[in-house]
């Protein structure tokens, strides 16, 4: 069998403007993510040093 | 295809990792970004990772950047915070980027930001143009098909070696063949994290250097944990155990040999204490992977059945596993794991002159013994597919291990994934010979046998329909502008691809064991790449020739495996045909 350089090669960009549609809405989908991620991540450190770079 | 990149060589390819997962794959993703520098050491790692799973990147010194998400303060602007935050992250120019996280909890995050980060090429999932999720390329479909702990497939290819070889094949496909760096080649070294600064706590400097220190998770291992550590000191006095643990444990145990660091370690401090250490005894936990950056000899303790653990599984060379799986509904036992690791740990002394067997007859624990299940993990040969595998220990070397239907089909189903990805063919025929056959195991084959037939004439026929709409929707000059027969002949090879997924999918239901050539399909059905119904169909071909492809390979292995089965003729020689005494 031959690699499947088909699927393996990835999205490749080649018309640069078509790399950012939606930009607006996807900064505010983010911002909600890390806003919910920062409650879980207070959790985390109490749970979890060897995650974090302190002692718990 | 990739002429972008081309054109223009850069001294330096800048690489974006995006690794918003937890802690364990931030661990993965160091392992497989050292051999991926070693390679191709001009390259320029940068990383954006979590603030909590960042501490790893941060304490090497050959990633260039490390970007953490921000945190936004109570009743700020946090849009305006993180376009300022994105801004940062497009300071740099990326050739290539690849989203490892693999967590659910993180995936739509950093799926955005594959989607707001510019790179000449992208790997691992990203966004549609509509917000809907979309693998780039073939090994992340593989990961949501097979390799997940979600999935119900059972596949032996590491976490690790599966990002390992996606970013490798990418740069090869791109930048071309590697240039390794001359000398050290060990991904994995006690001195992987050569930036630590923190001290580890005194009660650790000041331990006592002539022992042998084993160091015990304890919340992964549960309170059975002490009886273990109290028969390894009762028997071994030279060697000490140091308890590690997110929250404080109170041990029963008091012994100068012990030392409790439960909740007292941090990133720092728990590397230093687990480099120093000769072995990591855990169940399922980041340690695991941690210990395997540092090259510290795991004992891994699986609870439960199936083989998905491997996908969890210790890194590397001589890491043992004990899987229980049965008795006890599947709950861990000290004394076995004890008995197993003590015969490890005397290794050097035995040479391997003193059996298993022995070892727990001597210890009078003979039956729970055997009845585990024990694994050995080494790095394989690239003649024999690479990366790290978990070879069954044999309680018995004068008995073979027995290879079940489930441990016979995860093996080629890796090796189904390697022929597809990596262009490697694997030799089945010398491996087949390797497998340990029993009635069962032929019975259970023999029934796949059938369906396995079955499955392979729906595809075919599933690949003739997507063939023939390619060529009917080709010969049409637009969607919106067609005859009415042409959309009647369109809509029928649609509604036919339908009907031959449920065809599958009833196969699937009779042989569950190929429920694997239905989740791959779909996989790449589900993240077509073309925007034309004929260039949609002709990815449909493609996803149907895979699936042939592989289950081409497993016909072979089944016609191998079967063949050592059949009774062979046994050469004549004079004494076995010895004339008969007349009797009178």
């Amino acid at each position: 069998m031959v690699a499947d350089i088909q699927l393996l090669q990835g999205k490749v960009i080649d018309e640069p403007e078509r790399r950012t549609k939606n930009i607006s809405s996807l900064i505010q989908e983010l911002a909600l993510e890390i806003l919910s991620d920062d409650d879980v991540a207070v959790a985390a450190t109490v749970i979890a040093p060897v995650t974090s770079e302190e002692p718990a | 295809m990739s002429a972008v990149v081309e054109s223009k060589p850069r001294k330096q390819l800048a690489i974006l990792v995006v690794q918003l997962g937890d802690i364990e794959e931030s661990f993965r993703s160091l392992m497989a970004l050292k051999a991926v520098k070693h390679l191709y050491p001009d390259t320029k790692i940068h990383i954006i990772a979590r603030a909590e799973a960042a501490a790893p990147f941060k304490r090497v010194d050959w990633i260039a950047s490390v970007l953490e998400t921000p945190r936004i303060p109570q009743g700020s602007d946090s849009v305006s915070t993180v376009a300022r935050w994105i801004d940062s992250a497009l300071r740099e120019t990326y050739d290539l980027s690849v989203n490892w996280t693999w967590s659910p909890t993180y995936k739509r995050m950093a799926s955005i930001l594959m989607t707001l980060v510019p790179a000449m090429v992208k790997f691992g999932d990203g966004l549609r143009d509509d917000l809907t999720h979309i693998s780039y390329d073939a090994w992340s479909i593989y990961h949501h098909a097979w390799a997940n702990p979600s999935s119900e497939v059972e596949q032996d290819i590491h976490p690790t070696d599966i990002i390992t070889t996606q970013l490798l094949t990418a740069l090869q496909i791109h930048v071309g063949d590697p240039t390794p760096e001359d000398g050290v080649s060990a991904v994995t070294s006690r001195y992987f994290f050569k930036m630590i600064s923190a001290a580890a706590p005194d009660v650790w400097s000041a331990r006592p250097k002539n022992l042998k220190w084993t160091a015990v998770h304890y919340g992964s291992l549960g309170a059975r944990a002490e009886e273990f550590i109290e028969m390894a000191l009762r028997r071994h006095p030279d060697v000490g155990v140091v308890v590690l643990n997110e929250t404080e444990v109170d041990l029963d145990i008091e012994h100068d040999r012990v030392i409790n660091l439960s909740s007292q370690t941090h990133f720092d401090s728990s590397v230093q204490v687990l480099s120093q250490c000769q072995w990591l005894l855990a169940g399922q936990t980041p340690t695991v992977d941690l210990a395997s950056l540092l090259n510290t000899r795991i004992f891994q303790v699986v609870q439960g059945a199936g083989l998905k653990w491997i996908e969890q599984g210790p890194y590397g060379n001589t890491h043992l596993v004990c899987q229980f799986d049965g008795i006890n509904g599947g709950e861990w036992e000290p004394e076995v794991v004890y008995t197993v690791w003590s015969h490890a740990q005397s290794e050097w002394f035995h040479k391997g002159k003193v059996t298993l067997r022995e070892h727990a007859g001597n210890l009078g624990l003979l039956d729970p013994v055997s009845a585990t299940k024990i694994y050995r993990s080494r790095i394989r040969a690239a003649t024999e597919g690479g990366g790290v595998s978990y070879d069954p220990v044999s309680f018995d070397p004068s008995q073979s291990v027995l290879t079940t239907f489930d441990s016979w089909m995860y093996r080629i189903r890796g090796q189904m994934a390697r022929s597809w990805f990596c262009g490697w063919i694997p030799p089945v025929e010398e491996e087949t010979k390797t497998f340990k056959l029993n009635p069962e195991l032929i019975k259970r084959i023999r029934t796949m046998q059938e369906s396995l037939g079955v499955l392979k004439r729906i595809v075919m026929e599933g690949r003739d329909v997507a063939k023939s709409l390619t060529q009917t929707s080709s010969t049409v000059r637009a969607t919106y502008l067609m005859s009415a027969e042409d959309r009647e002949q369109i809509e029928d090879f649609s509604k036919k691809l339908l009907d031959i997924e449920v065809l599958i999918s009833r196969v699937i239901h009779v042989e569950p064991s190929l429920r694997g050539f239905l989740k791959l399909y779909q996989g790449i059905i589900n993240n077509l790449r073309g925007e034309t119904i004929p260039e949609m169909s002709a990815e449909t071909v493609h996803a149907f020739d895979l699936a042939f492809e592989g289950m081409e390979l497993l016909e072979q292995y089944t016609r191998g495996t079967l063949d050592l089965a059949k009774p062979k003729p046994v050469a004549v020689t004079s004494s076995a045909v010895a004339p008969l005494k007349m009797r009178h």
